[in-house]
């Protein structure tokens, strides 16, 4: 389903920076710009490539947001600008929904709360690193809605923002001659991690 | 449009009677869950207009006046269909009863249309066959014809779930989720959406 930073060969490195002393940047060709971190592999990448860390300590790879993870107080990036050119254009598609008036479906549509897009903006900002881009989309109700819309394999999720700081979210994976596998959760907090079933359903491949 | 949110629930002994009464209303469709159950209005013909009850084999098409409910393939974003069966109705037409050429001419003539017409197609044997995990049916849909659109019809949520059910909004969101699956990509012409 997706390979390890080990896997991570060195014809896919693009580049290696170091930004404001602490900060590395790795950018890596696509796809390997997705790949998913193993945080006990660590090692094996920084003996390939040169991270001037001090100490190698691969469990203290704990703090990971976005594709930015932190390594005994450095962060280490991992760029992919393809990922995150359409990244910026879906911030710019929700930050665009506030400027939405009454009616803007002609169907009796309300006005986007903004504080719901600050709130999927919070949510997206602790986005893994290996999670496809989602769609996204304004609500009738003045919510704001992410979604992932797979056929094959045929998953689905959906997480809703209504602008009080919470989110809802359904994660469901579509087997073709049975009931569809589902999960859920609501009252939650924005700002948490993501919740694993939501992560599992959206990597299904 | 009116609303009886705040006023009592009248009680009819037909369904044609409710509809006649609630045409309009907001909550329409609570009133028919509340006062009819389990779609029991499907079996008779709710308008004066109608041509008859609407039929498994039935294509039903939902007119979009923009498109900014729809993603970059071309389908629905799942909100679309958030709320408002639960409610209100979800208005389509009944491609059996009406010609696309009339179907867009009337469309353009309404006083939504502001440049843009799309529309996504269903079958109604499809949509009856949504099922809630209790069994029940997820969806009716009712012969609302009008004087002036015999093809007309709504499709409204069977079982709703309210502010105050527990995970209310997951359940919803599960009836859009199922709703959206059987709803074809959009298209300028009913005729190009593909329905299975």
């Amino acid at each position: 389903m997706s390979q390890t930073l080990s896997s991570l060969s060195e014809g896919q490195l693009m580049g290696l920076s170091t930004r404001d002393g602490d900060e590395i940047n790795l950018t890596v060709a696509p796809p390997a710009g997705e790949l998913v971190g193993e945080f006990d592999e660590l090692d094996d990448l920084n003996s390939r490539l040169i991270v001037p860390e001090k100490t190698h300590d691969a469990s203290s790879f704990a703090d990971q947001s976005n594709s930015r993870w932190r390594y005994n107080g450095h962060i280490v990036r991992f760029s992919n600008p393809e990922r995150e050119e359409k990244l910026i254009q879906l911030r710019d598609t929700i930050n665009s929904y506030a400027d939405l008036p009454d009616n803007w479906d002609l169907e009796g549509s309300q006005k986007t709360n903004p504080q719901a897009i600050q709130d999927v903006l919070t949510f997206l900002s602790n986005m893994p690193p290996n999670i496809p881009i989602p769609l996204c989309e304004a609500g009738r109700l003045g919510d704001v809605g992410i979604y992932w819309d797979n056929r094959n394999p045929h998953t689905f999720a959906h997480v809703v923002f209504e602008g009080d700081g919470r989110f809802a979210f359904i994660a469901n994976i579509k087997h073709p001659h049975s009931e569809k596998e589902g999960y859920g959760g609501e009252e939650l907090p924005v700002n948490m991690s993501w919740p694993l079933e939501l992560v599992k359903v959206v990597l299904l491949r | 449009m009116s609303n009886s949110e705040d006023s009592p629930p009248k009680n009819f002994e037909t369904c044609r009677e409710l509809e006649s009464h609630y045409h309009t209303d907001k909550c329409k469709c609570a009133h028919y869950r509340e006062q009819f159950p389990d779609c029991s209005c499907e079996a008779e013909s709710v308008s004066e207009h109608s041509p008859g009850i609407v039929g498994d084999e039935e294509v039903l098409v939902r007119t979009l006046f923009k498109a900014k409910h729809l993603d970059s393939e071309g389908r629905l974003s799942p909100s679309y269909f958030r709320d408002a069966m639960g409610k209100s109705g979800l208005s389509i037409d009944r491609l059996s009863f009406t010609e696309e050429d009339k179907l867009i001419a009337q469309k353009r003539a309404t006083p939504l249309y502001a440049g843009y017409l799309g529309f996504v197609v269903s079958r109604s044997r499809d949509i009856r066959q949504l099922l809630h995990k209790d069994g029940r049916r997820r969806f009716a849909i009712y012969d609302t014809a009008t004087n002036d659109n015999k093809a007309h019809a709504e499709i409204c949520q069977n079982i709703y779930f309210e502010r105050g059910t527990k995970n209310f909004r997951q359940l919803n969101m599960n009836v859009v989720d199922d709703l959206r699956d059987i709803f074809s990509k959009c298209s300028d012409v009913p005729s190009k959406c593909k329905v299975d």
